[in-house]
């Protein structure tokens, strides 16, 4: 029984999970460019300054920006750890790697496998270190929902479950439940990446892009917003 | 835009999502992925449904274009546009849809070089081609209305006359050479359907369709963008509708009556059912609710009226080129799901052009405008969040486009997880053998009779090992269907579980998975490691034990046996340079069906009966290495 929902994640579920984290992000990144496409056309003022922007994406996708800030240097710097783990452990991971060649045909550098036990700790570590991070800062608990909370630590059960499956004799539980729950909860991660904040990873290329064209307001749209509230007596 | 209009538009987009996906594998992986159409069975409801249906469904375009233009009923001119757009979409749907017919679809422009005017599909192809750039000339301006182009929209609006009469013209063609296409199957198409009259009936049916088809369509816009129905102009095309019927109804039945083949409907078969089923459907129910005054009059009354002549004539296409040959090919096909997303989802496609046009094009002018009105109210509505993430939703049509495209994206992925990328073989299990000296295997398609007995005689009895290979643990001389247990199809013979059950849970990996490596079934140690000497068989065919799935019965049989006949076929002491044919051992006449095979079986099995001593010798039993030899039976010679 265990071994037919083993095959049925590892088959057409993670298939179904890759596919719909793929698609799902190809579909934001296109509503993106076209919103962001829209917000350029009906713009009043279209002289936008591209270089600008474009450098500001690349500063803030690499981390030395980050990290340079004065504010939570320790907060930023386990985000930081915990991003590389993050990004290094699933796609470079030996037994990953032979599953995206049997299944994709594509083969990269792999981890070494000691380096990726003690990755996969330190991002454990760092997920716990942003959690409370998060509660000890009284603003940033203010500002937080619901999945904020919950992401790390559905982040982190991949990372505990694929320990115990890599080094069985240490998992407390029998390893074929385990590996399917290691299974099942990356799945569901890699559902969710499209439908929560977790997008970032693909709309953060473009975000400094739309800042740069969302304010920038049609000719005539004080009016408008005057109108939509109702407030046409006031001026604007 | 009303709130019916978004939902109907979610709707088709999620059904378009979900033939987007059966389209990709269709191009990458063929049509053997994709339908359950054989050599037997060739069309299925591709070519029933989006081409001969789509045909006649586009219908509508020349008959409303005859009855305004030609003969000049001014009433129906508000008909002509959406009738118009209605055959130039259905009509691009058909050629879309002969591209996923087409085994070669790369080469569906072969028709325009090299000809051939002895096919009817020739003439088809070009009528379809003509047809389409007529329809394209004829829709022209209302594109061009409201553009800068006006000098080229007078001139077509001047031709407008000419390009309707070659319209009905090609229409005319086109229509009734689908009915061609049909009279060089006679022994195919069951009598109650073929009639050398076909292209005419052909052409009357698509009459009455495209009449409904208008009807339908009108009166579903009405109902979708909440305007009120133009009655008068409903009422009077189904009048026309209800004299086109009449006409068909009568002209099958007398040409029935004629070649007397009327009795055939009265029989208690399964096509004298589905002749009455499409004919009430089609015609008589319709006709004696348009013949209703009070129905015609009424907005629900002609809708459904002309929904079921809709559904009807559509059955008559699917029957004329599916469902009435399954009585001559013995073969049954039902649609695979993939092929109904297909035909769906092209229809949802081109009716999201439809709309689409309908919105931002002069088709019917209420629309448009009342589009442009909501576009305009559109700017002064409160922004919308949403819930969870708090982020503004764009304006009301920026919204419904995120929510289509999300309904779009997950049919998508829903399509690609459940689509088949491998061919759909069915599965194909195979019985044990049966037979004492002679074993039947592979039953019933592929069966081959193995003269067991004699081949123990032949080899010798301490060869066992030569065929079974392989023992199940405790076992001696297990069956080869024990592991190869499907025809075609691979067989799982590794348990994963058991051996982490009897090897000691977690701690037991290690006895199979080196640490070193990723554990994978790859990087395992090797079954015969461990198993060499309580399973394998000593046997130069089969030397390493090292795969999990066992191959097809098919593939592994012919392996084995074509290898050991081939070196006795050269063998000049022998004498046997037939053992290497197929007919050696293939020798039921398997082609044919079950029927034949069953007979042919049980003709052999008496004959084996009569050449036997001893009957008994014929029971269930297993592979018994330890049977003694029994003397050859002559039908089932091996030379």
């Amino acid at each position: 029984m265990l071994e037919y929902w083993i095959a049925l994640a590892r088959g057409p579920l993670l298939r179904l999970a890759l596919l719909a984290m793929a698609l799902g992000l190809l579909r934001l990144v296109l509503i993106q460019l076209w919103e962001i496409s829209w917000a350029f056309h009906r713009a009043g003022d279209q002289v936008v300054p591209w270089g600008v922007a474009i450098r500001r994406n690349l500063e803030w996708l690499l981390p030395w920006r980050y990290l340079q800030r004065r504010e939570r240097r320790v907060y930023n710097f386990i985000s930081f750890i915990f991003h590389v783990g993050v990004i290094a452990v699933p796609v470079c991971l030996a037994g990953h790697v032979s599953i995206w060649r049997q299944e994709l045909g594509l083969s990269w550098w792999t981890l070494p496998e000691a380096l990726a036990d003690w990755l996969s700790i330190l991002t454990i570590a760092a997920a716990l270190g942003l959690l409370i991070g998060r509660a000890s800062h009284v603003s940033s608990r203010r500002l937080s929902r619901l999945h904020d909370w919950l992401l790390p630590i559905l982040c982190v059960i991949p990372f505990i479950t694929g320990l115990w499956v890599a080094h069985p004799s240490y998992s407390p539980f029998p390893v074929q439940g385990v590996y399917l729950v290691h299974l099942l909860s990356a799945e569901f991660l890699l559902v969710l990446v499209p439908f929560s904040k977790l997008r970032h990873m693909v709309l953060f290329w473009v975000s400094q892009t739309s800042t740069e064209l969302g304010w920038r307001f049609p000719s005539g749209s004080g009016e408008r917003v005057r109108l939509s509230l109702g407030k046409e007596s006031e001026g604007v | 835009m009303t709130r019916r209009v978004q939902i109907t538009k979610g709707i088709l987009w999620f059904i378009s999502g979900l033939a987007a996906a059966v389209t990709i594998v269709r191009f990458t992986r063929g049509l053997g992925a994709t339908t359950v159409l054989s050599d037997t069975t060739p069309w299925g409801l591709w070519v029933g449904f989006d081409v001969m249906g789509g045909v006649a469904l586009a219908a509508g375009g020349f008959v409303i274009g005859a009855i305004a233009h030609v003969f000049k009923r001014e009433r129906y001119h508000h008909a002509v546009r959406p009738a118009i757009l209605t055959a130039l979409l259905g009509y691009a749907a058909v050629a879309v849809g002969l591209l996923y017919d087409l085994g070669l679809p790369w080469n569906i422009w072969h028709p325009i070089i090299f000809w051939n005017p002895h096919s009817p599909l020739f003439e088809v192809a070009w009528c379809v081609m003509l047809y389409l750039t007529v329809l394209f000339l004829e829709f022209l301006p209302v594109f061009l209305e409201r553009t800068r182009f006006t000098k080229l929209y007078r001139t077509l609006l001047r031709l407008q006359l000419p390009l309707i009469i070659l319209g009905i013209s090609i229409s005319t063609l086109h229509q009734s050479s689908l009915g061609t296409l049909l009279l060089i199957m006679p022994f195919r198409l069951h009598p109650l359907w073929y009639s050398p009259h076909l292209p005419e009936l052909f052409f009357v049916s698509a009459i009455c369709l495209g009449l409904s088809m208008v009807i339908f369509e009108s009166s579903v816009t009405s109902w979708l963008y909440e305007r009120k129905p133009n009655i008068r102009m409903l009422s009077g095309l189904s009048r026309f509708a209800a004299g086109a019927m009449a006409f068909y109804l009568g002209f099958r039945f007398i040409d029935l009556a004629h070649h007397h083949k009327l009795g055939l409907a009265f029989q208690n078969t399964f096509e004298a059912r589905l002749f009455w089923v499409e004919l009430a459907t089609s015609a008589i129910i319709p006709l004696i609710l348009f013949l209703i005054p009070k129905v015609r009059k009424s907005h629900t009354g002609v809708f459904i009226a002309a929904s079921m002549g809709v559904v009807g004539f559509l059955l008559n296409r699917v029957d004329a080129s599916g469902l009435a040959q399954v009585w001559a090919t013995g073969a049954d096909y039902f649609p695979a799901w993939t092929e109904f997303v297909v035909s769906f989802g092209i229809v949802s496609f081109f009716a999201l052009i439809y709309l689409f046009i309908q919105e931002h094009f002069p088709v019917e002018k209420e629309i448009l405008d009342e589009e442009a009105k909501w576009q305009q109210r559109q700017l002064f509505v409160l922004p919308r969040f949403d819930r969870l993430t708090r982020v503004w939703l764009g304006d009301q049509s920026f919204a419904s486009r995120r929510v289509y495209s999300l309904l779009f994206v997950s049919a998508l992925i829903l399509g690609l997880t459940l689509t088949p990328w491998e061919p759909l073989v069915e599965a194909s299990p195979v019985t044990r053998a049966r037979g004492g000296k002679v074993l039947r295997v592979g039953y019933p398609i592929g069966t081959v009779e193995f003269p067991h007995a004699e081949h123990i005689k032949r080899i010798g009895e301490d060869q066992c090992g030569v065929c079974h290979h392989l023992h199940k643990p405790g076992d001696l001389g297990t069956p080869c269907t024990e592991c190869h247990a499907d025809l075609y199809l691979e067989t799982q013979i590794f348990s994963h579980v058991r051996h982490i059950d009897r090897l000691g849970g977690n701690a037991a990996c290690a006895r199979c998975h080196t640490p070193e490596k990723p554990p994978a079934a790859a990087s395992a140690a090797k079954c015969s490691s461990c198993h060499e000497k309580d399973m394998m068989a000593k046997n130069e065919v089969v030397t390493s034990f090292e795969h999990t799935a066992a191959p097809g019965l098919r593939a592994a049989a012919h392996k084995l046996c074509i290898r050991c006949h081939r070196e006795k076929a050269k063998d000049p002491e022998l004498k046997k340079p037939d053992l290497f044919r197929c007919a050696t051992c293939h020798r039921s006449p398997v082609n044919h069906g079950d029927v034949i095979l069953e007979a042919s079986l049980k003709d052999q099995e008496s004959e084996t009966l009569k050449g036997e001593k001893d009957p008994v010798a014929i029971e269930e039993t297993p592979v018994a290495p330890e049977e003694p030899p029994v003397t050859m039976d002559h039908t089932l010679a091996t030379d």
